[in-house]
């Protein structure tokens, strides 16, 4: 024991402080505690007794199930029975996890039971999780219950009701690996006050029709190349759109193109923007694309997946940066590349492909790069157009090599700020 | 909004004045709440907060409103902030929720469940001077409703 410790055991620092707190503060620090270790405080002492039970929020998540690794299904589930049974009022969050632990589907009933208790007990955010192989049909309780403020769901199957009145509190969505099946012939939510919606590798989206006029965030990752966005034609707030695609593309139509095309024109508070290369090859498609210089007027983030062995994708590339005057922040995935493209190279080279100046643009990231000559000219052009530029972080997946290093140097920069990066890939680079 | 800089005082509990910038001390959502509904005077009373404790939560807002620090360092000087004596750190945690300092109630919760986390009942109320008044059998019915728990 050293001195200070000493001098505090003298003055008498033997006070149980922390029961004192206020309610507020104590749940606020169990917040930040496993469901296991919370339920132990309930033994401390008697002021300690049901500050766990009466805790709000119920996380049984990953580290939760953890607990049951080796043990017996019923364990898992009388743990659960007992955690509801002794919990006293309000259950505003409710988290479950069943991954691998349930597999049969005489399981679900259990499942169903209680979701149907916390839907009752004022449930405002509920995340369930189940095992990928699962087909968990979501029960009725969870499309009536009108308190839901966020919902997140993976791996179930999304069946609503017909009639089905929506989710009128909703503020969040997140849906990953849901199958949706609809009621008549389309799966219709209505959700006036959503703002943030995330529809991960989901099934049937085709069926999809989200009435929700006042979404913001909306980052969709599909497998199939159906875009379903004609339902967020209406959205005039959407400030962040994120379009990803994991998955073999099965064909590729106009139909397509000009819904995500008329989004993006009809996206006037368009602020953050991330299309993968299947989505830049999309739209990049049309030889003359419908953007006027500042039809993203509000856009300062543009993340784009290219191909740099595609004279289409390059130049639409540039006709996006060119449309967005308030770019701060620029953010390129090398998709493919390839060194003997001479007309992308004399396309680069010249000087009116970007003419105007980027004053705005502040930071430019280029990941995955490889260092071909269509690359090293893109970095030149955009060094070359930025006054305002203060980071340019390129990074490899190979070891640095220093001609290319020594290459970059020598570019122009049009901003005395700059600095240049060029590093091997690390996994937090991505911003 | 003026550009020029602002200044508030701030009078802790035991008459003490601290002269802060306006920009800074508007991290406290309290503070803010009586500089934008216009009832702030010459001096700020802050009742709840004794001189010792405001002295910690200035460095804190200070080094938080730094311009241009990194991550790491604000991490590394959360770190150091938190290791400090118990009574310390509850005054903190009742500063940082009077004053309603989000970000600031975070980061010390999270110590206060970090002493927590991973202990027994018997380490948790040596930690925290918390006196067992319960009776054996009482402790044996908590530990049965529980048993998930306390295995």
């Amino acid at each position: 024991m050293n001195q200070d410790e000493t001098r505090c055991v003298i003055e008498g620092d033997s006070e149980d402080r922390i029961s004192g707190l206020p309610k507020n503060v104590i749940d606020h620090i169990l917040e930040f505690i496993p469901v296991k270790d919370a339920a132990r405080t309930s033994i401390l002492s008697r002021k300690w007794r049901y500050i766990w039970a009466t805790f709000p929020e119920l996380v049984l998540d990953n580290g939760f199930r953890q607990n049951f690794i080796g043990k017996l299904k019923s364990d898992f589930t009388e743990a659960v029975n007992c955690i509801l049974l002794l919990h006293m009022g309000d259950i505003v969050k409710f988290v479950l996890d069943t991954k691998g632990v349930f597999t049969a589907k005489s399981s679900y009933a259990i499942i169903d039971r209680w979701i149907l208790y916390v839907t009752r007990n004022g449930v405002k955010m509920l995340t369930l999780r189940t095992s990928n192989d699962d087909t968990y049909t979501l029960p009725l309780s969870i499309f009536n219950c009108s308190t839901l403020t966020y919902l997140e769901l993976s791996n179930c199957v999304f069946k609503p009701p017909n009639p089905f009145i929506g989710f009128q509190n909703l503020i969040a969505l997140h849906l990953k690996g849901t199958t949706f099946v609809p009621a008549t012939s389309f799966c219709v939510i209505k959700a006036p006050l959503l703002a943030k919606l995330d529809l991960i590798l989901c099934r049937g989206t085709q069926y999809l029709n989200i009435v929700s006029p006042g979404l913001k965030f909306l980052v969709f990752r599909d497998s199939h190349s159906y875009l379903v966005l004609d339902c967020f034609m209406n959205c005039k707030n959407i400030t962040l759109l994120k379009l990803e695609f994991n998955g073999v593309v099965d064909d590729r139509t106009n139909d397509k193109r000009s819904t995500l095309e008329k989004l993006l024109v009809s996206s006037p508070a368009l602020e953050v923007l991330r299309l993968d290369s299947f989505f830049v090859e999309l739209l990049s498609a049309r030889i003359v694309p419908n953007l006027q210089p500042s039809t993203l007027s509000c856009l300062w983030h543009l993340h784009l997946g290219v191909d740099f062995s595609k004279m289409c994708h390059i130049s639409y590339v540039l006709q996006l940066i060119k449309s967005s005057p308030n770019l701060r922040k620029l953010h390129i995935s090398v998709h493919a590349t390839s060194d003997d493209a001479e007309a992308i190279l004399k396309y680069l080279d010249t000087p009116s492909c970007l003419e105007q100046p980027l004053d705005k643009l502040e930071h430019v990231a280029i990941n995955c790069f490889s260092s071909s000559k269509a690359e090293l000219l893109f970095v030149k052009l955009l060094l070359s157009r930025s006054p305002s530029l203060l980071k340019m972080c390129i990074d490899q997946l190979a070891d640095i090599d220093i001609d290319i290093a020594l290459e970059l140097m020598r570019f122009p920069r049009a901003s005395p700020r700059a600095e240049l990066f060029y590093s091997r890939y690390k996994d937090n680079s991505v911003i | 909004m003026s550009s020029s800089t602002k200044f508030l005082t701030l009078k802790t509990n035991d008459k003490e004045e601290f002269v802060l910038d306006e920009a800074i001390a508007i991290r406290s959502q309290t503070i803010k709440n009586m500089v934008e509904d216009d009832c702030v005077s010459n001096v700020i009373p802050l009742p709840n907060v004794d001189s010792k404790t405001m002295i910690k939560v200035i460095e804190y807002w200070k080094k938080h409103s730094e311009e241009g620090i990194s991550k790491d360092k604000l991490m590394d000087f959360d770190k150091a902030f938190v290791k400090v004596d118990q009574s310390i750190l509850y005054a903190l945690i009742l500063a940082a929720n009077f004053l309603n300092d989000a970000e600031m109630l975070d980061m010390i919760c999270q110590e206060v469940a970090n002493r927590i986390k991973g202990k027994t009942p018997e380490e948790i109320r040596k930690e925290f001077n918390i006196e067992n008044d319960f009776t054996p059998e009482e402790e044996e019915e908590i530990r049965n409703e529980n048993v998930w728990a306390f295995e």
